[in-house]
């Protein structure tokens, strides 16, 4: 007994370290969105008042290029309202869509492979996760976890983000993902090989989709390649949302009318 | 009691830059910046072990909660606190390690310095960057990143460093 006693304390540093060590990789690599949620809930709780001065700070640096382009958008939507309100015919069946404006306060580009946004809505104002984040180009991401006032988004540019979307022309479904390189780029499996597609077409949603609603652009093709083996295209996408240029985006919110 | 109150300021500078510029400044176009873990590289050669595990795994975790990783930066931040004194004994001078004096160039020399900086940072900044990835599927370009980084970080410690040791 004596001489555990003694191995025990001879050893106590190892024996502290491995208990921690054990305890921090068991948080990095148990994925579980639950999980996840308590973390963001608790790094808010945290620092979430500070962040908020650290990130208005950055925020009023863009505060005039910001402005610009939402009132540049702001005047194309106008033009294309004005253009549709000319031969507007009632949907037959449609699901009530719901837009929510939303800042993003801070850019997690931290970890660059685990990149998230984080939005000053939440909850408290009917987001709830799984909804989409359109930017004023195209999709931006998903929402992932909620708070009270901020929720975080899980953009295109995560190795676990996936959705289903298809190319405007013809409707073919397929898999967009990102291979954790390039921020400007994704990729989209699954269109098999028989299908005409063009670099230059643009990739849109699909209405299998349930965050989102059909034909919200993504990106536009920028090289298509040839897999022998497997009968599927592999092709590489150009996003239009940069995500290193985002201030403002907007939280769907998607109403289904079941009649 | 004087010299605990410069180490307790040098924490809090480290960490108000962290926060505020380096986990902001460079988006996305460089690799990030991490000059905290220099907070445990000065700490005194005679600091208790596990006093030092405990520092290291606090800092990592203040670090988590601030950039949203769970448990990346505490494993790492543990690590190197448990890797400190068994590096200061491989790179032991001639001299032996004197408690008082700082952890730098001026009684160990450029030498000593170099190897006792560089190896750690570089073992930080790559396990960092491992980690994230976990895969060597992309190899060169994870070596890209790391020494990137690695370079990055080393400069900016350096500068942080010059600055500490001029304060009396």
């Amino acid at each position: 007994m004596d001489k555990l006693f003694k191995l025990i304390q001879k050893h106590l540093i190892t024996i502290i370290f491995i208990v921690i060590e054990i305890f921090c990789l068991y948080f990095l690599f148990s994925k579980n969105v639950h999980k996840e949620a308590a973390f963001f809930n608790i790094s808010r709780l945290i620092s979430g008042k500070v962040s908020e001065i650290r990130d208005n700070f950055y925020n009023l640096i863009n505060l005039q290029q910001n402005n610009n382009k939402l009132a540049a958008e702001n005047a194309k939507l106008k033009t294309i309202v004005e253009k549709y309100r000319q031969n507007y015919i009632p949907p037959i069946n449609d699901d009530e869509i719901i837009y929510i404006s939303g800042r993003i306060i801070s850019i997690e580009y931290f970890t660059k492979t685990d990149n998230h946004l984080i939005t000053d809505k939440g909850s408290l104002d009917n987001v709830v996760e799984d909804m989409g984040v359109i930017g004023k180009d195209g999709v931006v991401g998903i929402i992932s976890a909620v708070n009270k006032n901020s929720a975080k988004i899980l953009p295109i540019i995560n190795p676990s983000f996936n959705l289903s979307v298809q190319t405007r022309n013809n409707n073919y479904y397929g898999t967009l993902t990102w291979n954790s390189k390039d921020y400007k780029k994704a990729q989209v499996s699954d269109i098999p090989s028989y299908v005409e597609i063009n670099v230059g077409d643009t990739i849109v949603t699909s209405i299998l989709s349930q965050s989102f609603p059909e034909n919200i652009p993504v990106g536009k093709i920028s090289k298509i390649e040839k897999n022998n083996s497997a009968n599927f295209h592999i092709i590489t996408i150009d996003l239009f949302t940069d995500y290193n240029n985002l201030a403002y985006v907007y939280i769907i919110k998607k109403n289904k009318n079941n009649e | 009691m004087n010299k605990n109150f410069k180490y307790i300021i040098l924490l809090f500078i480290l960490l108000f830059f962290q926060f505020f510029i380096f986990d902001k400044l460079f988006l996305i176009y460089l690799p990030n910046i991490y000059i905290y873990i220099f907070f445990i590289l000065i700490l005194p050669y005679n600091t208790n072990k596990t006093l030092l595990l405990f520092i290291s795994f606090l800092l990592g975790l203040f670090m988590d909660f601030t950039n949203y990783t769970p448990g990346l930066h505490a494993t790492v931040t543990t690590f190197i606190g448990f890797l400190r004194p068994k590096i200061l004994a491989i790179y032991s001078p001639i001299t032996k390690y004197e408690d008082k004096e700082i952890l730098g160039h001026k009684k160990y020399g450029w030498t000593w310095f170099l190897k006792y900086y560089s190896s750690i940072i570089l073992i930080h900044n790559s396990l960092i960057i491992i980690l994230q990835y976990f895969t060597f599927y992309h190899f060169l370009y994870t070596l890209s990143r790391i020494l990137l980084s690695f370079a990055i970080s080393f400069a900016f410690i350096f500068i942080i460093y010059s600055f500490f040791i001029r304060q009396k």
